[in-house]
């Protein structure tokens, strides 16, 4: 298992997403699961991306900087 | 084991080091060949991690049992029986692939447990050893490749760096540091072994001591990239040659003993240094060494990245050196084989690896030179590379690492030779592929850096590979890390888009102007519109 950090990137900014997967393909898929689970209305022509994955065990984390986060 | 481990008691040890205390990392030595013997099924996944010690990292898929092995080549200096031994083991077990890092060492994939035995009798017989090549201990010490044979040096430092190599070599008493330790030791003035990227580094300095200059080193500590890179700061310390072991003795057992074991993000020595600074950590330095001058006259010049292609004269009268461009790193066995050849046939048998991947063949009589340059062998592993294939570096990306996003290697090589083609500029420019935010690579110090990064858009079917582009690394005048510009790229579209940055540079820069130069004057705003501007020409649909 692996701990990924993803950007997803709306119109109006970057929204950070941390997800624990087996592989990137899941990963991405569990993603879109939570990108729907978290807005009412699904955005359209978002990206997502992934920029980093460790090893997923206790303690395993991402600190997240720099991105302007919208809710 | 002659100390004490008082770290032992602390309440908050990180898992990692819980497990180091139940057994050391240089004990998977000992079971290595019981490994060999019963195979790959018979290793627990508990111990799988201990290997690091060995020199020995699980490729990807782990379940799969083949080993990346990373061979110590202290300064980059091999002799001729060495380069055969490593060549034949590549051969022999590594299905051809003999890689060049960026610390100067050597790296084999595709190794089986089995096979480890073998390979390690063939190492210890010509006196290499991949023991400490990873894991939390001293690693292969970087030095500058040219020692002994250098113009530009102030002494040679190669019996300072087996020395220092020797003592920490499968030593008891540090084969349980807190994280990963890189040391540098260099005299060359440009410094070639990358100090300020070195958790400690001796540069080459000089001061007057009794009436008399004296050549010696200043020491930076605290440096290191990885995914929060630091720059090494300059202690106010003079060390004469003959103190450099006793020196890095000290710094090794303060962060031995100080360094922090509570959390493995936070464990590199440059923390600690950056947490007591630089005046309290000397004061902890001198307290195991006894008192050390304060700090002479830097004989740092400037900084030539690892680079010495091209033929060029030795300090000794007669002899040359000839840097040579191996494609990002990556070299077949046979290639390998064949440079052993050549250097013994023209020179004395060495090879001499450097921190750019790339490779140096010393000792050349100069009456010999052009008539070694017309082996068919420079028709690839080329004297005077074009400015980007021979200015490339990139990690080994998805192919073998766990941790990559994208693949790196072959496609840096093959976006360089493309530039190459399209592009012609009077000065290099150094490109740096890595396929995720650590630094195997060295992408901060780039002059123009790629990350590899996933993308998934709505607009596209299925997972794309995609780049990040940061502008303006080096370690010229203590060094300054390369800044993100906005806006990613697929993988598809690299080559054209790094195209029209780099031509952008070529008609935008004065005659001569490097990079570096031209980041600096132009800022970092310039270069975004103008990366912006090429986005919305290339990327049609893709343009952020």
């Amino acid at each position: 298992m692996y701990l990924y950090r993803f950007q997803v990137d709306l119109a109006d900014g970057a929204i950070p997403v941390i997800i624990a997967a087996r592989d990137d393909e899941h990963a991405f898929q569990l993603v879109e699961d939570e990108l729907e689970k978290h807005f009412l209305k699904m955005p359209t022509g978002i990206d997502i991306i992934l920029h980093e994955k460790k090893r997923l065990g206790q303690g395993t984390g991402f600190v997240l900087e720099g991105e302007a986060v919208f809710s | 084991m002659a100390y004490v481990k008082h770290w032992a008691q602390e309440e908050k040890l990180n898992e990692t080091e819980k497990q180091k205390l139940e057994m050391d990392g240089l004990e998977i030595l000992k079971l290595i060949p019981r490994y060999a013997k019963e195979g790959f099924a018979s290793i627990p996944k508990e111990h799988w991690s201990y290997f690091k010690w060995a020199g020995l990292y699980l490729q990807k898929p782990k379940e799969d049992g083949y080993f990346m092995m990373r061979v110590n080549v202290p300064s980059g200096v091999l002799r001729h029986e060495q380069v055969i031994a490593l060549a034949n083991i590549a051969r022999d077990y590594g299905r051809g692939i003999f890689d060049i890092t960026t610390r100067q060492a050597v790296q084999f994939h595709w190794l089986q447990i089995e096979d480890i035995p073998d390979i390690y009798d063939r190492l210890e017989r010509v006196g290499l050893s991949s023991v400490g090549a990873c894991g939390d201990i001293t690693r292969t010490i970087m030095g500058n490749p040219l020692a002994g044979i250098d113009p530009h040096e102030l002494l040679d430092t190669q019996s300072i760096v087996q020395d220092v190599y020797q003592f920490f070599q499968s030593n008891e008493d540090f084969s349980n540091l807190p994280r990963k330790y890189k040391m540098s030791i260099s005299s060359n003035i440009h410094n070639a072994a990358h100090a300020e990227i070195n958790c400690v580094a001796f540069t080459p300095a000089v001061k007057e001591i009794d009436g008399k200059e004296t050549v010696g080193f200043h020491l930076k500590v605290g440096g290191g990239l990885s995914s929060r890179p630091y720059l090494a700061q300059q202690l106010d310390v003079f060390v004469l040659p003959e103190r450099v072991k006793e020196v890095a003795i000290a710094v090794t057992t303060l962060f031995r003993d100080y360094g922090y074991r509570a959390k493995r993000t936070r464990a590199r020595l440059k923390f600690l240094v950056a947490d007591w600074g630089v005046d309290t950590f000397k004061e902890k330095l001198v307290e195991l060494t006894g008192p050390l001058p304060s700090r002479g006259e830097d004989k740092l010049e400037n900084w030539n990245a690892g680079y010495f292609y091209g033929v060029h004269p030795q300090k000794q009268p007669g002899l040359s050196y000839v840097g040579l461009n191996v494609p990002v790193g990556r070299l077949q066995a046979e290639e390998v084989l064949e440079l052993a050849r050549i250097s013994k046939e023209y020179g004395n048998g060495e090879i001499r690896t450097c921190n750019s991947q790339n490779l140096i063949i010393p000792n050349v009589p100069d009456e010999k030179v052009e008539t070694m340059l017309q082996e068919t062998l420079f028709d690839r592993i080329r004297v005077e590379p074009p400015h980007f294939i021979g200015y490339s570096v990139s990690c080994t990306g998805i192919e073998y690492c766990n941790l990559a996003l994208v693949e790196t290697k072959e496609r840096m090589r093959v976006i360089a030779e493309y530039l190459d083609e399209e592009v012609s500029v009077d000065v290099p420019v150094r490109l740096h592929m890595v396929g995720c935010p650590n630094s195997c690579g060295q992408r901060q110090i780039a002059d123009i850096g790629l990350q590899g990064i996933k993308m998934k858009s709505r607009e596209q079917k299925g997972l794309v590979d995609a780049f990040e582009i940061y502008v303006g690394g080096t370690l010229q005048d203590g060094g300054h890390f390369n800044e993100k510009l906005k806006g990613k790229i697929e993988a598809g579209y690299l080559a054209p888009v790094l195209r029209e940055f780099l031509l952008h540079f070529k008609e935008a820069k004065q005659p001569q102007e490097n990079f570096h130069h031209f980041y600096h004057r132009v800022g970092k705003d310039s270069l975004q519109q103008v990366l912006d501007g090429i986005l919305a020409d290339v990327l049609p649909s893709a343009a952020s």
